[in-house]
């Protein structure tokens, strides 16, 4: 074994030397590899999942935009429908307030006109008093008496109608 | 005065009966700079990471990923054991560079011998038999772990002659992987040491030594990869399971 004492390997030092990488083994595999790969595992299991929520939320932001559009169109459309029966209505009370108006002129138009027919006939019959007193008392003067009942009657039937006939 | 590398690794001190030798010594450093480095990188640990946290989260993704590529779903297991090979061996192949390694002694025997302090870790044969030893026994452990010890044995033993005379063949291979594993590191290692020791005495001493230096680097770093790999290729040929 001239060999090995040429290369002065001793069992001692061999046994050192394990023992010694035996030992490093331990406590890098404490604090080195252990913490570092549970921590890479870590980031890497974290960025996966911040990918997966970023996905998520986009895909929620789209769905949200594509709600709103929604959403606002059919407003749009309420809008419209509201605008128009509005609009419709305004008219129907339009034309109805125009419809009443137009009617409530008419009787307006006709009681007035029954007010003015009435008051005629009564002037007229005013004025056939008041003719025929002063037909009397033309006839008293120029006659210097007064007519017999009889007299009286005739005439007054005659100018009457005569009035009657100058008046219509 | 010339200095020349030793073979076998120095003296420099002993403890009760156990010599401590200068690759012991160095040895101590390495592991106290790697155990201080694993304490400061993660001793604030965060989520957002900083300072140290970013050096060793770069070292461990890198070798994660290199690793899951060949061990798939073991990778947890493997990982530390053949992280730990790599990063062990790689800072001491650098420290063993830096200068003051193999050149700060003492004199022995009156002047005649020098003892350098400090020794490149990977070029002692103790150093690198001991790490071979480890990958071995390590191997074989996740392999009776996985595949049970009747799965285990099964790679070796066989009632065909045929397998048994395989068998017989793969026992011979576990055993060579020890020599394999320590003499291709020991070697690299302990021939830098010496090409670097080398040029800067005997050619010149300025500047011509600069791109050994760029080399030793470059081979400090692909040893400590090939090691670690080696070792994850066993592992994964040994746990899994035979046809």
């Amino acid at each position: 074994m001239e060999i090995i004492r040429n290369f002065g390997i001793q069992p001692v030092l061999l046994l050192a030397q394990i023992v010694n990488f035996l030992i490093i083994l331990y406590l890098l595999q404490k604090f080195f590899y252990k913490p570092i790969v549970k921590l890479l595992e870590q980031r890497k299991k974290r960025i996966e999942e911040s990918l997966k929520n970023a996905d998520l939320i986009e895909e929620k932001l789209k769905k949200t935009q594509e709600q709103s559009v929604q959403i606002l169109a059919e407003a749009q459309k309420n809008s419209q429908a509201l605008i128009a029966s509005a609009k419709g209505e305004s008219e129907k009370i339009i034309s109805q307030a125009t419809l009443e108006a137009r009617k409530q002129l008419e009787e307006i138009l006709t009681q007035s006109q029954v007010q003015i027919e009435a008051q005629r006939k009564q002037m007229q019959k005013q004025l056939e008093k008041e003719t025929l007193n002063l037909v009397v008392e033309v006839v008293r003067k120029v006659l210097e008496r007064t007519l017999k009942p009889k007299e009286r009657q005739d005439l007054t039937t005659k100018a009457v109608s005569e009035i009657e006939k100058q008046i219509s | 005065m010339e200095s020349h590398v030793a073979l076998a690794a120095e003296k420099i001190f002993s403890i009760g009966p156990i010599p401590i030798t200068n690759t012991i010594f160095t040895t101590w450093i390495v592991t106290f700079i790697l155990i201080i480095f694993a304490y400061m990188a993660t001793r604030k640990i965060s989520a957002v990471p900083q300072g140290l946290q970013n050096i060793a989260e770069v070292a461990v993704e890198t070798f994660q990923d290199l690793v899951s590529t060949i061990a798939g779903d073991k990778t947890k297991v493997f990982l530390p054991i053949v992280g730990s090979f790599f990063f062990f061996i790689l800072f001491g192949n650098y420290l063993g560079l830096l200068p003051g390694i193999g050149t700060v002694g003492f004199f022995e025997n009156d002047g005649e011998t020098f003892v350098p302090l400090f020794r490149s870790i990977n070029s002692d044969l103790n150093t690198t038999v001991a790490l071979a030893l480890v990958s071995l026994i390590a191997t074989h452990f996740l392999s009776v772990k996985y595949l049970g010890l009747g799965g285990y044995l099964g790679k070796f033993l066989s009632l065909n002659p045929i397998f048994l005379f395989v068998g017989f063949l793969e026992i011979i291979g576990e055993a060579t992987k020890i020599l394999s594993l320590s003499f291709r590191l020991f070697g690299n290692i302990f021939a830098g040491e010496v090409l670097l020791t080398t040029a800067s005495t005997r050619l010149f001493a300025f500047i011509i030594p600069i791109p050994f230096y760029f080399l030793e680097m470059l081979v400090g770093f692909v040893q400590a990869l090939i090691f670690a790999m080696l070792t994850l290729v066993f592992m994964v040929i040994l746990t899994q399971k035979s046809h």
